[in-house]
């Protein structure tokens, strides 16, 4: 592959970091069992009259990924790449609500055409008048994966410069309900700096839009190379994850030794944080380790908040203390693993590079 | 572009027409629709609109997957599962020896079909909660790639009525970028009330049998089913031996930017995806043998791809014909049960009838084939696939040459 950097991000999240200019803070704290985001004024990015008949997972994604191409100063991308575990979960819910009560005699279409998973991405397309690429991968922890993935393709083998991709869920109050029943979430509720303390099942609920100008030409505001990226979706022991990261690191020709920091989706369930520790502990005891999901909560494109974090990281040279890292890198860093999964399945692993 | 091949080896298709692609073949050789009166699915339209069923209930489909009936997979999971498996089965099954397999799916509707019944029903009705985490696009997918063993690389494309078209495409780039060496894409959607509904808001549907092209078209009607096709890379087929059955030759994935659900009248987007196609493959308009249109039936879709046609093919337009008259609109299926009737056109030189067409529309001077035609030498077939969201894909196959000229 060629080399992929990372030339624009931009967040809407539980943190106040929207404001691409670079001042963003990660001091909100929270007591709930969900994180629900601070949201821009949409007026900035959305015409008005067009705002009132957006659903507000589209307001999130089109204002984040117009937010990313102004980080990377350009206007048209050449692919438009979106990754969303649930889609428009919020207009499918009004949807089956409308139909169910109605007894299939209701006929208003608007919740209908918002809940077609790709309205995110045709959206940016029809804002910036995009004619070009556009694809969405639904595809639960897995989902923003397969668009990087997809946007390295296309500026290695395909004729793209510039891809702009984006992860974004959001949270649905019928769809938390409903995972609860499942046991995901904490059922007390907690602190969010206090998650990685708390000795309780599950986690907190979050939601989020991070999205990425992908290029396959540093510019002088880059903010790091994206140069690794790979997928595991079935369940592993932490010692095959283990030999999954050493693998992938051979593959962007290092070793686990050349990790300098190590973001991982520990998420203060009590049943499944050792197991990031231990990951951490086999792949390389020496790096620093620090979580993200106390900062954004757990949803299924959330790996996209931690993106956004290593390339601020690697931009600036420095972690900001909210962070609440486990362990702190040694010197300079240079390589940050990004390692999540999701409820033990679709693990995904990504090398940014310091340039 | 990679010089990379994509060869295709193998075909699994699963549609009213048929069970498997030798049924659909037959059906498509026969002019047998499979559009009649809803009949497994629910609904308080059932007689109101046809619709393409599947005609297997999911205690069937399980039976045929050798699963027990008392496991929990949407109806859209096991019509994947059906397609996928010939697909797999037709190109030698999961070889070992390195070589790097992936699961490409693509749907529309997801598990809806099912958790539609539950959805409000799993706070109350602990049984039911095994549905929960079934709703999404990718949970068939991970179905199929856990019941096929299939782990190198899976994902899930849900892009409206392209879906599918851009799973095949998205697998020859992985495999061209080298991830993969093989790729199963294609697509799957189960009939449910939640789209049936959706598209009536939308007045989409047709009541009658749809009738693509003609100038009194009203809609389409809708359709389910799975169609999967196998692709490798050169080296594995080396490897392999399996038989190659087409070749795909190039594709195109555009964007409208003209409208959520309407495509621009002028046939700009289909225009753009047909053309890119050809672009990649390096193939001029006039080598095209049979285009596999998208075809929907309504008013809107077929007269802006009937321009695009008309821009492209400088009113020299190759036979076309649409197969949804025959199988529905499978939506996130559709791309994907195409590209195998592409083929199949291909192997058999064939170029299937569009069903129920009568008369032209007044935007354009040419209309779809109309009767079967059999024995030609079809070498390359367009397929389309436009979906919502302005999502405009075009696939080129051809027939499978030793070396390229």
């Amino acid at each position: 592959m060629k080399n992929i950097y990372i030339n624009g991000i931009a967040s809407i999240s539980p943190q106040s970091n929207w404001d691409h200019g670079g001042d963003f803070s990660l001091s909100n704290t929270y007591r709930s069992r969900f994180l629900t985001c601070v949201e821009p004024d949409y007026k900035q990015f959305i015409n008005p009259i067009q705002i009132r008949r957006m659903s507000r997972i589209m307001k999130m994604g089109v204002s984040a990924g117009k937010m990313a191409l102004a980080d990377a100063a350009m206007e048209l991308p050449d692919a438009i790449i979106v990754g969303t575990g649930l889609g428009c979960l919020d207009d499918t819910e009004k949807f089956l609500v409308q139909m169910i009560e109605s007894n299939e005699m209701s006929s208003a279409p608007t919740s209908f055409i918002s809940s077609t998973h790709n309205s995110v991405s045709g959206q940016i397309a029809l804002q910036l008048k995009c004619l070009s690429y556009n694809f969405t991968y639904v595809h639960k922890g897995l989902s923003l994966m397969s668009s990087l993935q997809d946007a390295m393709i296309k500026l290695t083998i395909g004729n793209a410069k510039h891809v702009l991709c984006g992860g974004i869920d959001e949270h649905v109050d019928v769809k938390f309900r409903h995972y609860d029943l499942l046991g995901w979430w904490k059922k007390e509720e907690i602190s969010n700096v206090q998650l990685y303390n708390s000795k309780t099942q599950g986690t907190i609920s979050g939601e989020g839009a991070q999205f990425f100008v992908l290029s396959n030409e540093p510019s002088p505001a880059s903010y790091c190379r994206l140069a690794g990226i790979r997928q595991y979706h079935s369940s592993a022991s932490a010692s095959e994850m283990a030999n999954q990261i050493y693998e992938f690191m051979l593959s962007c020709d290092l070793l686990p030794g050349d990790i300098d920091l190590i973001i991982s989706g520990v998420n203060g369930d009590v049943k499944t944080d050792a197991y990031f520790h231990e990951v951490h502990r086999l792949v390389n005891p020496v790096a620093g380790h620090t979580g993200f999901k106390h900062l954004c909560g757990t949803y299924y494109t959330a790996d996209g908040f931690a993106l956004w974090l290593g390339a601020n990281v690697l931009k600036s040279g420095s972690m900001p203390a909210e962070t609440l890292p486990f362990s702190l890198p040694q010197g300079t860093i240079r390589n940050i693993l990004v390692y999540n999964q999701f409820f033990g399945q679709d693990h995904v692993m990504y090398l940014l590079q310091a340039i | 572009m990679s010089s990379q091949r994509i060869f295709i080896t193998g075909l699994g298709a699963l549609t009213a027409i048929g069970k498997n692609v030798d049924e659909n073949l037959q059906s498509l050789l026969a002019r047998k629709s499979g559009v009649g009166r809803i009949e497994i699915l629910e609904t308080e339209h059932a007689a109101e609109f046809p619709a393409a069923e599947v005609k297997l209930t999911d205690t069937a489909l399980k039976v045929a997957l050798g699963l027990d009936e008392s496991v929990k997979e949407s109806r859209t999971t096991l019509l994947g599962m059906m397609a996928a498996t010939e697909a797999l089965k037709q190109a030698g099954g999961k070889s070992s020896g390195g070589l790097r397999t992936g699961l490409i799916s693509a749907t529309t509707v997801g598990g809806m079909n099912t958790t539609e019944e539950y959805f409000f029903r799993f706070e109350h009705e602990p049984d039911t909660q095994i549905w929960i985490d079934k709703l999404d696009c990718g949970d068939s997918t991970k179905s199929i790639a856990k019941y096929l063993e299939i782990k190198d690389y899976i994902t899930t494309i849900s892009t409206a009525c392209s879906s599918s078209a851009n799973a095949i495409m998205h697998g020859a780039e992985l495999i061209k970028s080298g991830i993969l060496d093989k790729a199963l894409c294609g697509g799957t959607d189960a009939l449910s009330r939640f789209t049936l509904n959706g598209f009536n808001s939308l007045m989409l549907l047709e009541k009658e049998w749809c009738r693509p092209f003609d100038i009194d078209r009203k809609g389409l009607n809708l359709g389910e089913g799975a169609g999967f096709i196998m692709l490798e890379s050169e080296e594995s087929v080396r490897l392999t031996k399996s038989r190659i059955l087409a070749e795909l030759v190039g594709y195109a994935n555009t964007n409208d930017a003209f409208h959520q659900t309407a495509a621009s009248p002028d046939g700009k987007g289909a225009y753009t995806a047909m053309s890119g196609a050809l672009k990649c493959a390096g193939v001029s308009s006039d080598k095209i043998d049979y285009i596999n249109v998208h075809g929907t039936g309504t008013p809107n879709n077929d007269e802006s791809e009937s321009m695009g046609m008309k821009t492209l093919f400088d009113n020299q337009v190759p036979p076309f014909s649409s197969t949804k008259p025959y199988t529905g609109h499978t939506l996130g299926a559709a791309g994907g049960v195409e590209a195998v009737f592409s083929v199949l056109s291909i192997l058999h030189g064939c170029v299937w009838p569009s069903l129920n067409f009568k008369n032209k529309m007044n935007e354009v001077d040419f209309g779809p084939q109309t009767e079967l035609l059999t024995n030609l030498d079809i070498s390359y077939v367009l397929s389309n696939s436009f979906g919502f969201g302005g999502n405009n894909t075009s696939l080129l196959f051809a027939k499978y040459q030793p070396s390229i000229p």
